[in-house]
């Protein structure tokens, strides 16, 4: 009953970091054994956070690094990733971790047309903030001193690394009373068991080759070609276009690629090494979806990774039918009001998701970002001078077909001071497609409404002032619809 | 000749313990092929009780109402251009899978939303009155269709409820029951706003008020006639005497009262996990109370103490998962048909691994339930199970049901140390016993203690 061991420990592991929202549990040596994520972006990026911290500053027992760069396992400059060492066993009066724990907080990010990841705001590389339990003073007056880290940071980094500690005291319990079983060989065997259970569930949804290209502006281009062959997946990006808006790491392409693969079972599938294994990704350094330094990762780690797991899609429909579903809409609408008064507003609209032969009509609900549109529109006209006119679904935003797309969003606001509006999102030429003979949904639109009455609709990214009374509607694109209607 | 009775209505149980002078009757049924009224019925006619001078009463039907979608239909009235709002804010069950969600089945449709051409702003300032004609459109249309029960959300309303007590005056004298969400602000602003939850809890009050008002009516009137002239009553805290729209208790009141009541009594300086029938609660020591429940139906202006349901549950299906074909999944069954041992289920359960694993042993109400064929055809399931494993290995039924039982406890420890807040941990409950010695948990009273300890002055029962 061996495998009834796997699935203890999988358990286990869950138990273990379920105070966390976006987490992951790797060996030493970097194999991961447990991912737990808000978005796609944290599968890729959470190991290789690891990965680089660990190399560049060798963690011991009770050690805590923290980074926020996109270039070394982050996804936004507003999410610090936290890496904690586990270890137990003395060698030459050190405790090397054994275990690393890699814990990330997202923040409201700034929104704005950047030109550089130093637009975004501040990147730290990997930094040691705790050393053995005791917090590095020096790094935090640092942090609080600069001007771009606001005190929300902080506070994030601090209670985080708080939990982190509390996880280290319980998980050194598990492991001195052997409640939890992390030997080499229990977890060699874990990684190949999912490794085997994924090969299986992946051979019933077929074999074969798609290849896809999306346009998204001039110059702009992905193209995918996916083989599934021999239980591997291959998936190939040569031929993507250097990128003129659109940055993304190959990190965070990874994630989007195993996570958009594995919401295709019936069961939910652990993120570890061993379902990695399955996926081979080339993507040439230097194009849109391996990018490096100094390219601004914002509008690539948000939107990007709806139009990365679309373009998976589509391909991967080309294989076989089983795997067809109609496009998510493109864009989560991000936008930033700064009032005059300094108070500044930061938020997003979800899409509608699209449509698959046994899914329709979630609305609102986007598949990447794993969680529902819940903010309270009293705290936010209390807290900003701002009154909402409507925020509800978007009529008639689905892809229709045989299997109806889920309709976007529809947030409009009044503006009851000047504020300076910001807005970032990506608008490819195509609109969320349908598969299988579904129709296409609603793409994105923000429109402006003067004060005199005057309506514009506005540019994919800009930066506007506006005056008190002037009215914003945002409406979020809707998932495509699945199946010809008879 | 006095009589103090404790009352736990669970979804499908009724427990009642009962004092008589220095005589304690303990009782505990099933209540799928009798209703909980007239188990009761029978426990007061079989011990003659009469002269009834305290009662108190703790339940779970709100939740299981909401839980498993027993409500009847209802109208949800809030501002106009907000509508779709009330159908985003659901449950978020496939949060952190990887899975893609399938689509929830709301609690309303949205031809029963209606948005009110009305607008307060964040000051508190009426920008648009209600518009009575409106009212009466809508009440046009809801005499079609035939919808007697309305919940009412507006945008700001707790910074000026007025519209919202203009609507609910105009219905109520129409005859519907209406409950409204500024009735549920706390007296802290920035608490108040925060329109999610409190919709949700005037949403739920409309779908559950039918099914709870008639059932939980049925427990008073049976207990009526029974009370002595002086007699206290109490369903949860509140004392209730006739009629819950006399005494102004509605079904989101009663939420969480059995778990703040196993919180009051046994969770004030330990952790405590209770082991049910039907479940399996932690309640950690000694927490403030939390302003937001977490329910299926979203977030629920709830004011209660802090609990959590474990992954392991005494109901949760054993059957094929990502590994394993003998895993312990996240889906439970109800106890009707209930689990394999009672005779009528078709799926193994854990309740059914820890009655062979001998941890079941003479519970009253349950131990007569417990039928051979039961335990036959968990065999030949289980079998079934491991003949199809990709193991493919040799499994005897003993080393199965060892084998299981011993993964849940290590889990559901896991999950505990994860979770613990105190040095120790207390356990009560039907399954305590038989899960004390596994978690090395201390435990509280027999099987019956969390009843008990409803009666006066019975708060200490031994262990």
């Amino acid at each position: 009953m061996r495998r009834l061991e796997y699935f203890k420990l999988q358990s286990q592991l869950s138990a273990l970091l379920d105070p966390f929202e976006q987490v992951s549990f790797s060996t030493h040596d970097l194999q991961t054994l447990f991912i737990k994520s808000l978005n796609y972006v944290d599968i890729g990026t959470l190991p290789q956070a690891v990965e680089v911290s660990h190399k560049y500053l060798p963690l011991q027992d009770g050690d805590i690094v923290m980074t926020n760069d996109p270039y070394s396992g982050g996804s936004l400059l507003s999410s610090p990733t936290l890496t904690l060492g586990v270890g137990n066993k003395f060698t030459k009066n050190t405790v090397p971790a054994e275990f690393l724990i890699a814990s990330r907080v997202s923040l409201p990010p700034k929104v704005g047309p950047f030109k550089t990841i130093d637009d975004e705001g501040l990147r730290i590389p990997p930094s040691p903030l705790y050393h053995r339990g005791q917090l590095n003073g020096a790094l935090l007056d640092a942090l609080k001193s600069h001007p771009q880290i606001s005190s929300s940071f902080i506070e994030a980094i601090t209670t985080e690394a708080s939990r982190l500690l509390q996880a280290h005291k319980k998980l050194k319990l598990m492991m001195a009373k052997s409640t939890i079983d992390l030997s080499k060989n229990t977890i060699k065997d874990y990684l190949l068991s999912t490794s085997q259970s994924l090969t299986k569930s992946f051979e019933e949804l077929g074999e074969g080759s798609g290849s896809v290209e999306i346009v998204l502006g001039d110059d702009e281009f992905i193209k995918l070609k996916v083989d599934h062959i021999d239980a591997q997946f291959h998936f190939d990006f040569t031929g993507t276009s250097i990128g003129q808006r659109l940055f993304m790491t190959d990190a965070a392409v990874f994630g989007a690629i195993v996570g958009t693969v594995l919401s295709y079972l019936k069961i939910d599938s652990p993120i570890n090494s061993g379902a990695f294994s399955l996926f081979d990704v080339r993507a040439p350094k230097g194009s849109q979806v391996n990018s490096g330094f100094p390219r601004s990762v914002f509008l690539g780690h948000t939107d990007g990774m709806l139009i990365i797991s679309n373009l998976v899609s589509r391909a991967l429909g080309q294989i076989h039918k089983r795997w067809a579903r109609g496009s998510h809409g493109t864009s989560h609408c991000a936008y930033e009001l700064t009032f005059d008064s300094g108070k500044t507003l930061s938020d997003h609209l979800l899409t509608g998701a699209g449509a698959t032969a046994t899914s329709q009509q979630n609305h609102g609900i986007e598949i990447v970002q794993r969680r529902s549109q819940s903010d309270s529109i009293e705290l936010l006209e209390s807290e900003f001078p701002i009154q909402y006119l409507s925020y509800t679904l978007r009529d008639q935003s689905a892809g229709t077909g045989l299997l109806s797309g889920g309709r976007g969003l529809v947030k409009s606001f009044r503006l009851l001071e000047p504020a300076k509006l910001k807005w970032n999102y990506i608008c490819p030429l195509q609109k969320p497609e349908g598969a299988e003979g579904g129709k296409a949904a609603l793409g994105t639109l923000i429109q402006l409404t003067r004060l005199n009455g005057d309506i514009e609709d506005l540019p994919c990214t800009g930066e506007l002032s506006l005056l008190k009374g002037d009215s914003v509607s945002i409406q979020s694109a809707g998932g495509g619809g699945y199946g010809a209607k008879p | 000749m006095s009589w103090s009775i404790g009352l736990n209505l669970g979804q499908s149980l009724i427990e009642i313990a009962a004092q008589h002078n220095d005589t304690l009757i303990k009782f505990r049924a099933f209540t799928q092929s009798l209703s909980p009224e007239n188990a009761l019925n029978q426990f007061l006619l079989t011990h003659n009780v009469d002269g009834i001078t305290k009662v108190q009463v703790v339940e779970q039907w709100p939740s299981h109402i909401v839980d498993a979608q027993l409500g009847s239909p209802f109208a949800f009235l809030t501002t106009a251009n907000f509508e779709g709002r009330v159908e985003l804010a659901r449950r978020e069950d496939w949060l952190f899978k990887v899975r893609n969600p399938t689509m929830i089945s709301s609690y309303i449709t949205s031809d029963s939303i209606f948005g009110l051409s009305e607008r307060v702003n964040s000051h508190g300032h009426i920008e648009r009155l209600i518009d009575l004609n409106e009212l009466e459109f809508i009440h046009t249309k809801l005499e079609l269709l035939q919808i007697k029960t309305i919940g009412i959300g507006l945008i700001n309303s707790w910074a000026n409820p007025e519209n919202e007590d203009r609507t609910e005056k105009f219905f109520l004298e129409k005859g519907y029951r209406v409950f409204k969400s500024s009735s549920y602000t706390s007296v802290n602003p920035k608490e108040a706003a925060g329109e999610i939850a409190r919709f949700n809890r005037a949403a739920m009050n409309a779908y559950c008020d039918n099914l709870w008002t008639s059932k939980a009516q049925k427990i008073i009137d049976i207990l009526a006639p029974k009370l002595s002239v002086d007699a206290t009553f109490f369903w949860g805290g509140r004392p209730v005497k006739n009629t819950f729209v006399e005494n102004k208790i509605d079904p989101m009141d009663c939420l969480s009262l059995f778990y703040d009541h196993l919180a009051s009594q046994f969770a004030l300086t330990s952790d405590l996990l209770y082991a049910g029938v039907e479940e399996f609660v932690f309640i950690p020591a000694g927490t403030t109370p939390k302003s937001l429940l977490s329910s299926q139906a979203g977030p629920i202006q709830h004011t209660h103490r802090q609990y959590r349901r474990p992954k392991i549950q005494p109901l949760s299906i054993i059957g094929k998962g990502f590994f394993s074909d003998f895993e312990i999944l996240n889906d439970v069954v109800n106890l009707d048909p209930g689990p394999m041992c009672f005779g009528r289920g078709l799926t193994p359960t854990l309740f059914d691994i820890a009655v062979e694993n001998a941890r079941l042993d003479n519970l009253n109400g349950i131990k007569e339930r417990i039928q051979a064929r039961g335990a036959i055809r968990l065999d030949e399931q289980l079998m079934a199970y491991a003949r199809n494993s990709v193991e493919q290995g040799h499994f005897s039924k003993k080393d199965l049901k060892e084998g299981i039982w011993k993964t849940a406890i290590e889990i559901l420890n896991c999950e505990l140390t994860s979770w613990r807040q105190s040095e120790q941990l207390n356990i009560c409950g039907p399954l305590a016993q038989g899960l004390s010695l596994d978690l090395g948990a201390h435990l509280l009273g027999d099987d019956f203690f969390h009843v008990t300890s409803l009666l006066v002055g019975n708060k200490n029962a031994s262990t």
